[in-house]
């Protein structure tokens, strides 16, 4: 029996761009439970959503560190990146006239919808240039993770998209979520 | 309850590219999103303030 012939994929600069681009996903999504239990700023459903496009993008990220470079991981990407920005434009449009102060705490002036959709555009753009860059690289299998920084990173990543879930559970419980939340379920 | 099964199929992903089984993590995404989908279209109905 052949085994499959297996590539270093720490060896590619992709390996460790898809890293940086999970860490910084990871440390979004930290940002908002900062926001969310720090703060006591409990996330509408809009918001949720968003958190949900991050999961999502982050997936793509786990797969390239995990499998390796593919296509179809990049296209997991931009697709999610395209869903998560479309909640982040409808949140800027709802708060877009003049006089509306918006919702939720700003970061450096802006706030975190509007923080979520650059993100999500950027995500784009580095998706783009990743494909370029990967072009030679793109197997998607026999590949083997060589790092245990990756397994660890994706690990915080499957941590943090569990406390997302636990937090819609503690948000909305079993109902549909109220478009601005005040307190969570066992405060009511 | 609407974005919860987004939010379970998108994690359960996860966990699968964590234990190596990528084409389960590729089927768990396609439903996330396809939920995803369901979850905007719910949620997002509120009137803008502005003409489109």
């Amino acid at each position: 029996m052949t085994s499959l012939p297996t590539t270093r994929i720490s060896a590619y600069p992709s390996y460790v761009l898809n890293m940086l681009a999970l860490a910084g996903i990871c440390v979004s999504l930290l940002v908002a439970f900062f926001f969310q239990l720090a703060l006591g700023e409990i996330p509408c459903p809009l918001c949720m959503l968003q958190r949900v496009g991050l999961m999502m993008v982050g997936l793509g990220f786990a797969m390239n560190i995990r499998f390796g470079p593919s296509a179809v991981h990049y296209a997991i990407i931009i697709l999610s990146a395209i869903t998560g920005a479309g909640v982040s434009l409808r949140q800027i449009l709802l708060h877009i006239a003049p006089g509306d102060t918006g919702f939720g705490s700003a970061i450096f002036g802006y706030h975190m919808y509007t923080w979520g959709f650059i993100a999500f555009m950027s995500t784009i753009i580095f998706s783009a240039f990743m494909l370029m860059i990967d072009r030679k690289h793109m197997t998607g299998s026999n590949v083997v993770i060589q790092t245990a920084l990756g397994t660890v990173l994706i690990g915080f990543f499957l941590i943090l998209s569990l406390g997302n879930l636990a937090s819609d559970v503690l948000t909305c419980g079993l109902a549909p979520c109220v478009g601005d939340p005040k307190t969570y379920i066992w405060q009511r | 309850m609407i974005i919860l099964p987004t939010l379970i199929f998108t994690t359960l992903a996860v966990l699968m590219t964590l234990r190596g089984s990528r084409k389960l993590a590729v089927i768990s995404w396609v439903f996330a999103l396809v939920f995803m989908l369901g979850a905007m279209r719910y949620h997002m109905d509120d009137i803008l303030q502005i003409s489109l």
